[in-house]
């Protein structure tokens, strides 16, 4: 067991779904939060899916929920999000993070702050590689869609089940995606060449005001660098940028490079904030002290900082002068 | 405004005393008692009857988006001792469940709670029961917040100590004995409302009082001086002359 992160010994409760009551990942947890009230409950969805709840009360003491999903294992990645030219699917075992970003599209996606574990890994993974089988090509998955793929792991123990599962499947990548420094569950194991350990960056001012919760910069280059030295490949994520702090992301692209090596970089990809208009509506319900989502224009039917283009540019013009084109994805929306 | 709710009279005598509650004109159907931070209610026994309580309190006084619901009252259970409290974390009846949700502060017990029709000696084995908390939680959930809404009970009988022995006397003295904690709950929940306000631009009202607006340009101008005032953008009052100049105007700013 690894030591609880901070911040975790505050979940409110454990909810636990009848049809996994005997799973032995829920044994493992009830026992590890033997303090809590452990609550049995028919459907995950009878507190997930309610629609008059407070995310943002739930997001001071979030509860976790361990739930079975049974249908809809994999979605097909956004071309917003999408890395190179593979076949890409998501699947998120977890819904919900720790963490409290401003920008983060979760506030706007659910009714609810508690964290959903489905603990049913063998689903996921008959899905991934039916997907695999059905495309008769590599394919590219990602697990940091709906949570952060590592700040929930020193609790949950996702990786137990997905490392050696994507260890003996070579004909896949996973990409996991993290603001977070607790890398002791990925130093604990040997590299794998088609996992990937991307992390998001912000430059530091900006991440202590936008990113709650989350690893501070210097944290997370830092974990980067150990990440470099065991092995591991990378990748670097400048995604939402904001506009207005060309300098300082000039910065931290020359900070990151002149501490990483360019072999150990599987990709880099830089994208903009936006925010579907629904969901952007119910974050402001949720938040509507947030001076973030009060900077926010519509555009079509979507939201997103005013002068992204210039900003997009500025940072990629920084990124070539120092990493190949091949290395670069950048998402204009 | 915090709605305190209980079935019995004797639940609310020492709550009425406690917070100096005056009796509320006696035209209600239910008897009902105010001062300026708390409203208590007297529902009577069952379900249906704390249901209609809640149901008709809300109907005449609902101004507030997220008011705080707290029952009091008393439940039995076949193995806790008497006279403990418990917030409940979920209210069943029959197959309906409710799962209110305590944002802690400190850590109060909590366990289940099933509303039956009759109360009898015939206790499940991990819960409470009770006649009314089904029918306050369903009701509530209409008006508030899980995180708003809470039952506190508080253990009159148990397997050593049968339903037919509780009286009156002791039952306003165990509501006494939890005065303290019953207070701390409402503090708490009350600190939790101020969480969930938000901050208005100061000249709303001035504006929207200067001309006539309908209910979605009042909308729309709030989301604006919303904006306005989280982005420290200036506001003229006198920049235009109907509503739909003021929206342009506002709109202009960003």
């Amino acid at each position: 067991m690894h030591p609880l992160p901070k911040g975790s010994l505050l979940m409110r409760a454990i909810y636990v779904e009848d049809a996994v009551k005997n799973h032995p990942k829920t044994a493992f947890l009830c026992q590890r939060f033997s303090k809590k009230d452990i609550i049995p409950i028919r459907s995950y969805s009878q507190l997930f899916n309610r629609k008059r709840q407070s995310f943002r009360l739930q997001k001071q003491n979030p509860a976790l929920i361990i739930a079975k999903k049974h249908a809809s294992f994999l979605l097909p990645t956004s071309p917003d999000c999408m890395i190179g030219n593979l076949p890409q699917y998501t699947f998120s075992c977890v819904l919900n993070c720790p963490f409290s970003c401003s920008y983060c599209f979760l506030r706007g996606r659910y009714h609810s702050a508690d964290i959903v574990y489905f603990v049913n890994a063998d689903d996921f993974q008959n899905a991934i590689a039916k997907k695999i089988q059905e495309h008769n090509a590599r394919c590219l998955f990602f697990s940091g869609f709906d949570s952060d793929s590592l700040a929930m792991e020193p609790i949950l123990n996702v990786l137990d089940d997905f490392w050696p599962f994507f260890a003996a499947r070579q004909d896949a990548d996973f990409e996991l995606r993290t603001k977070s420094s607790a890398i002791a569950p990925l130093l604990k194991r040997d590299p794998l060449h088609n996992v990937i350990v991307a992390m998001t960056l912000t430059p530091s001012s900006l991440a202590s005001l936008w990113e709650k919760g989350a690893a501070s910069t210097e944290k997370r280059l830092k974990a980067l660098e150990t990440l470099e030295q065991h092995g591991f490949s990378l990748g670097i994520r400048f995604d939402p940028i904001f506009p207005g702090y060309e300098k300082a992301y000039e910065d931290l692209v020359y900070a990151t490079f002149s501490r990483l090596h360019l072999e150990s970089i599987h990709s880099v990809t830089l994208g903009p904030m936006h925010l579907s208009k629904a969901g952007y509506k119910r974050m402001v319900s949720q938040f509507p002290d947030d001076r973030l989502l009060a900077r926010l224009q519509e555009t079509d039917q979507t939201l997103s900082l005013p002068e992204k283009e210039a900003s997009l540019l500025s940072l990629k013009n920084s990124l070539l002068k120092i990493i190949p084109q091949t290395l670069l994805t950048v998402h204009t929306r | 405004m915090t709605y305190i709710c209980t079935a019995l009279r004797a639940e609310a005598r020492p709550l009425i005393d406690h917070f100096k509650l005056k009796a509320i004109s006696p035209s209600h159907p239910f008897p009902l008692y105010e001062n300026a931070k708390y409203r208590l209610i007297i529902t009577g026994v069952s379900k249906v009857n704390a249901a209609l309580a809640i149901g008709y309190w809300q109907g005449v006084f609902k101004k507030d988006p997220y008011p705080i619901f707290l029952n009091v009252g008393i439940a039995g259970d076949k193995n806790a001792d008497l006279n403990q409290g418990f917030l409940a974390h979920c209210v069943q009846d029959r197959s309906w469940q409710y799962f209110p949700i305590w944002i802690p502060n400190t850590t109060h017990p909590k366990r289940k709670l099933i509303t039956v029709d009759q109360i009898s000696n015939d206790y499940p084995e991990d819960a409470m029961i009770d006649q009314e908390g089904s029918g306050f939680a369903h009701a509530a959930s209409y008006f508030s917040i899980p995180e708003l809404t809470h039952l506190y009970k508080i253990i009159s009988d148990n397997k050593m100590h049968a339903p037919s022995k509780v009286t009156e006397t002791t039952l306003k003295e165990q509501i006494r004995s939890h005065q303290g904690t019953i207070e701390d709950i409402l503090e708490h929940l009350s600190y939790l409302k101020k969480e969930l306000k938000t901050r208005a631009h100061p000249k709303t009202e001035a504006i929207l009082n200067s001309m006539h607006f309908t209910s979605t340009e009042t909308h729309q101008v709030k989301e604006l001086l919303r904006r306005c005032h989280l982005l420290d953008i200036d506001v003229k009052t006198n920049e235009y002359k109907n509503a739909k100049e003021c929206i342009h105007y506002l709109r202009g700013l960003f």
